[in-house]
């Protein structure tokens, strides 16, 4: 009987579905752990789309039509950060195999998130109305510079907002990553909103 | 072994063929004990094809034996080798992934006992380490100096020359691969270097035009990096990314461009991942004399 593992036929077959065992056991491992439909990953991914995507469009007329040079290029940096983002979600989306975008808003961050963003008309934290849109876009000289900053201050602390829920429920290093990076990147940029607020504020008072 | 044996059954078989007499035995029986052989002799002396398989018996017996004793060395070996060819290029692989993730040797940062900015950052939001207790607090101060009131403040100090992170004007310098001939604004070019890009300064006294040339072709349309001169850094090459600097007095030191392929844009060391270098002030010292930037 001893003899039979000394055969160079046995060994190789042995050898053989080990090594099929292995490939398949890596592949189940990685088909099963990228994130599903319903998962906290895709619906972040998907919201943060939606989010930025009217960070973009504020930042992007801010750019055009502000008058204070800075807060134009405060502007320029969110639109131009912001769409990079928007392209990174996607492909993860797209690299998951989920939809990309779902008629349930932050259903993935929990009831109570999801009830606000319901109670919002469908509007997630911190983003802005139509109307509030529209007086925006109404808005000439500093009046632009004043309303973008605010308007954006409250898109940030929503966005920061969802980044934590994510964090709060994903362990998944992407969307980890990409989520404590929001958190950092945006009250840093709440804070140097408020300054040239505050600033273009006080210099239209003199 | 095998031989003696056989001369040995031969001998045997030749003794029982009749004619052997107790004298054949008698000489025998110096080579081998009589008893013994007889014994041997008694079964096979019926016939021809008895003695056949007499004489074939102990060599089969024998070729069962050799298949036990011997490792199938040739086998063993096979695998083995086919394990270790296995192992060195696993080993290979790993070793080229992670010398690939180190960063440049002789690099100075400034981010203490942390690895790098995403270490850092990662440690202030889960509440390990305050700002204060950083050992360079200003690696993860971002704010614009600009951003308020007061305009008296809006020039930043830096500790280190050049600066290498920490707040800074809300413009950021173009880093498009820019060359730039003339010094530019601290607080612009820190602002790029936030955007992940590397800041390639010489001092002007030290570097000449051939040097600043040789410089320049590094730089030139290379996306997410700039250059300018930085008067009496008293080095004559140095680079900035995000909270880590290398210097050199060696224009054709192989670090340079190390650095330039591993902290351009590194994940790890941006500290806004995914800003862009378009879109910044482009002037220079000179150009903005007489009016103020950011």
């Amino acid at each position: 009987m001893t003899g039979l593992w000394r055969r160079p036929a046995v060994l190789i077959a042995i050898t053989a579905v080990l090594m099929l065992a292995a490939g398949g056991a890596v592949g189940w491992v990685a088909a099963t752990s990228t994130p599903g439909n319903d998962s906290v990953e895709a619906g972040f991914a998907r919201d943060m789309i939606t989010h930025h995507q009217q960070a973009v469009d504020m930042a992007m007329y801010e750019w055009q039509n502000g008058a204070d040079e800075t807060m134009r290029a405060v502007a320029y940096d969110i639109a131009t950060a912001q769409s990079a983002e928007m392209g990174m979600y996607r492909t993860w989306l797209r690299q998951w195999d989920v939809q990309l975008s779902s008629g349930d808003p932050m259903a993935w961050a929990g009831e109570e998130h999801a009830h606000d963003t319901e109670a919002n008309g469908g509007l997630m934290p911190g983003m802005a109305t139509d109307e509030e849109m529209a007086e925006f876009k109404a808005a000439t000289g500093t009046d632009v510079d004043v309303m973008f900053a605010n308007l954006m201050i409250d898109h940030h602390i929503g966005g920061v907002d969802m980044a934590k829920a994510a964090l709060d429920l994903s362990d998944d290093a992407l969307v980890v990553d990409a989520a404590q990076r929001t958190v950092t990147v945006q009250q840093s940029e709440i804070e140097n909103l408020e300054g040239h607020r505050d600033r273009i504020l006080s210099s239209a008072e003199n | 072994m095998a031989t003696k044996k056989q001369s040995a059954t031969k001998s045997a078989g030749k003794g029982s063929t009749g004619k052997g007499t107790e004298k054949d035995a008698a000489k025998d029986s110096g080579k081998t004990p009589a008893k013994s052989k007889s014994a041997f002799d008694k079964p096979s002396a019926k016939s021809a094809s008895a003695k056949k398989d007499a004489k074939s018996g102990p060599s089969r017996k024998g070729r069962a034996v050799q298949v036990k004793q011997p490792k199938p060395w040739g086998l063993i070996l096979t695998f083995s080798g086919v394990g270790v060819v296995a192992l060195g290029l696993i080993g290979a692989a790993v070793f080229v992934v992670w010398d690939r993730s180190q960063p440049p040797e002789g690099v100075t940062d400034y981010y203490g006992e942390y690895a790098n900015y995403s270490e850092v950052s990662a440690a202030l939001q889960d509440g390990d380490v305050t700002e204060e207790d950083l050992e360079h607090p200003w690696v993860v101060q971002q704010t614009h100096v600009d951003g308020d009131e007061d305009t008296t403040n809006d020039t930043p100090e830096y500790e280190t020359t050049p600066p290498t992170g920490g707040n800074h004007l809300g413009q950021w310098q173009t880093c498009t691969g820019s060359v730039y001939g003339a010094a530019i604004v601290d607080g612009n070019a820190v602002h790029s270097l936030e955007h992940g890009a590397v800041w390639l300064t010489y001092d002007p006294a030290l570097v000449d035009g051939d040097g600043i040339a040789q410089l320049s072709e590094k730089i030139s349309g290379r996306d997410y990096s700039l250059m300018s001169p930085y008067p009496e850094q008293g080095i004559e090459v140095s680079l900035q990314a995000w909270g880590v600097q290398y210097q050199t007095d060696d224009l054709n030191d192989p670090k340079i461009d190390e650095f330039l392929d591993y902290y351009i844009q590194n994940a790890d060391n941006t500290a806004e991942a995914n800003a862009v270098c378009s879109g910044g002030v482009s002037t220079t010292v000179e150009d903005a004399a007489q009016m103020p930037t950011g």
